[in-house]
């Protein structure tokens, strides 16, 4: 497993570099306009379909047989995939807030931080808990079409909220159903995982 | 010695193609080449050692277990290079090094350098950036430095220039030097077979057409060049193949089966190999 992460780390530092670009500009815009949400979930939009990018890596460059190869069960494999996802969503949640919270000063209350991060990590568990059994089963080349749908979909909530929402709205707002969100997102980030390991499991290379 | 694999009437079916039923046995200590052109089933067969494949009949044991079944921990002990090798494109050797560390429970770091610097590997160079030569070298130096007992190597040698060739195959002898130490190897440039192999199975067609020891087929079949009248006059089924051209004919004939005082000349791995699958067209 350290190996696998290891490796994905790697991948993820070489080929992923024009995402963290994308995550600081838009952090940094979200920074100078922290009344926009949009800036603030776009990190985290993309950032959930990481773990997908690296695994098109993995089919691309032959390291999905050769894993199967290795002395890494399957169950491994997914897991790793999955763990370095709750990781990133970690990373860009801690990050995401912490500029929201700067750049907003005493108009950032501590509820609308917690709303803000239940949104944060709901959006980015959504994606790869849909996109990433799909994937792992069928390849990045049939899981295509599912992958565009996400993106499209991903695009036109981003746009949605764009239009509406602001940190001053979401103020007003308990946090009670966006915590209930975020904890739903995560309950099926974990059903994702195990059906990720059942299907690859019976993936033949 | 115990058998290294043990294969009973295993099968594959893919559309337009069949494995099988393969039967083949790969004692303890041996190098086995598994000769067969590009969509033979070697790969096939090595994926199914693996466990990367679930045969349709028959079984497969890969060390005593069932490759399906013992998962990834029979997988410590062998040594696999994939055709393509698989390593992440962006990686060096250090970097592999590090990784492989976090997957093989017994990892040699010194034996992997030591490699990687014998077989001259550029350090600093991503994987991606490496020669076909280089990568290939690299796939054998993982696959022997993490303590494997049998190596895997699918078309490991193809590609490869006859100096990084001999290099491999130097390092195959040198790895078969302790007795339980076994190596499958597939390939269709049948002469590195010859310099290494003890035992040498054909699949044709995803059929095994031979599995034997190289000693016993070079010693069982020859060669005959004589005219076509001559030939005719020899049993048929002392005739393994014939070709008949402008100057005479050229036939692999069973020694045993060819008359006495007719010279029968030695016959190359590749020879017979070819001749074989002439034969079945």
């Amino acid at each position: 497993m350290k190996g696998l992460l290891l490796k994905d780390l790697y991948q993820l530092w070489k080929y992923c570099r024009t995402f963290l670009l994308i995550v600081v500009v838009f952090l940094g815009v979200s920074f100078v306009s922290p009344e926009n949400l949009f800036f603030s979930l776009y990190p985290a939009m993309i950032c959930g379909v990481l773990p997908m990018t690296l695994l098109s890596y993995d089919e691309r460059t032959g390291w999905n047989q050769y894993s199967a190869a290795l002395p890494c069960s399957r169950v491994q494999i997914v897991s790793a995939k999955y763990l370095l996802g709750l990781m990133i969503e970690v990373v860009v949640l801690a990050v995401s807030l912490t500029a929201t919270a700067v750049a907003s000063g005493s108009s950032g209350a501590a509820g609308s931080l917690l709303t803000l991060g239940a949104i944060l990590w709901f959006v980015g568990l959504v994606t790869p808990s849909i996109l990433m059994p799909v994937v792992l089963w069928l390849g990045t080349e049939k899981g295509r079409i599912v992958y565009m749908f996400m993106i499209a979909l991903i695009a036109g909530a981003g746009a949605a909220v764009m239009r509406t929402k602001t940190l001053e709205s979401i103020q007003s707002v308990s946090s009670v159903p966006f915590a209930a969100m975020a904890l739903g997102a995560t309950v099926v980030y974990g059903l994702s995982w195990l059906l990720s390991i059942r299907l690859y499991q019976k993936k033949e290379f | 010695m115990n058998n290294a694999i043990e294969i009973k009437g295993l099968t594959k079916t893919y559309p337009g193609f069949q494995l099988g039923p393969v039967d083949l046995t790969l004692p303890g200590g041996c190098i086995m080449g598994l000769v067969g052109e590009n969509g033979a089933g070697k790969s096939t067969t090595i994926k199914l050692l693996l466990g990367m494949l679930r045969p349709d009949g028959g079984n497969a044991l890969v060390l005593g277990q069932d490759p399906l079944r013992s998962g990834a921990p029979v997988r410590e002990d062998l040594g696999v290079v994939l055709d393509e090798v698989g390593l992440p494109t962006c990686v060096t050797v250090r970097q592999t090094g590090k990784i492989m560390a976090g997957i093989f429970r017994h990892w040699e770091q010194e034996t992997y350098d030591a490699l990687a610097r014998r077989l001259a590997i550029p350090a600093d160079k991503p994987f991606g950036d490496m020669s076909r030569g280089n990568k290939m070298k690299m796939g054998i130096a993982v696959a022997l430095s993490h303590g494997a007992r049998l190596l895997l190597l699918d078309e490991a040698t193809s590609g490869l220039d006859p100096v990084v060739r001999d290099d491999v195959t130097d390092l195959l002898l040198d790895f078969t030097r302790q007795e339980d130490h076994t190596v499958l190897l597939s390939s269709h440039i049948v002469s590195d077979m010859e310099k290494i192999c003890d035992y040498i199975a054909f699949l044709h067609k995803g059929k095994l057409m031979l599995n034997e020891e190289k000693d016993r087929l070079l010693d069982e079949y020859g060669i005959l060049r004589c005219t076509a009248e001559e030939l005719d006059a020899i049993a048929p089924e002392a005739v393994l193949h014939r070709k008949d051209g402008h100057w005479g004919a050229e036939a692999i004939v069973r020694r045993e089966a060819v008359p006495a005082g007719v010279p029968v000349g030695p016959v190359s791995i590749e020879e017979l190999f070819i001749h074989m699958v002439k034969e079945d067209r």
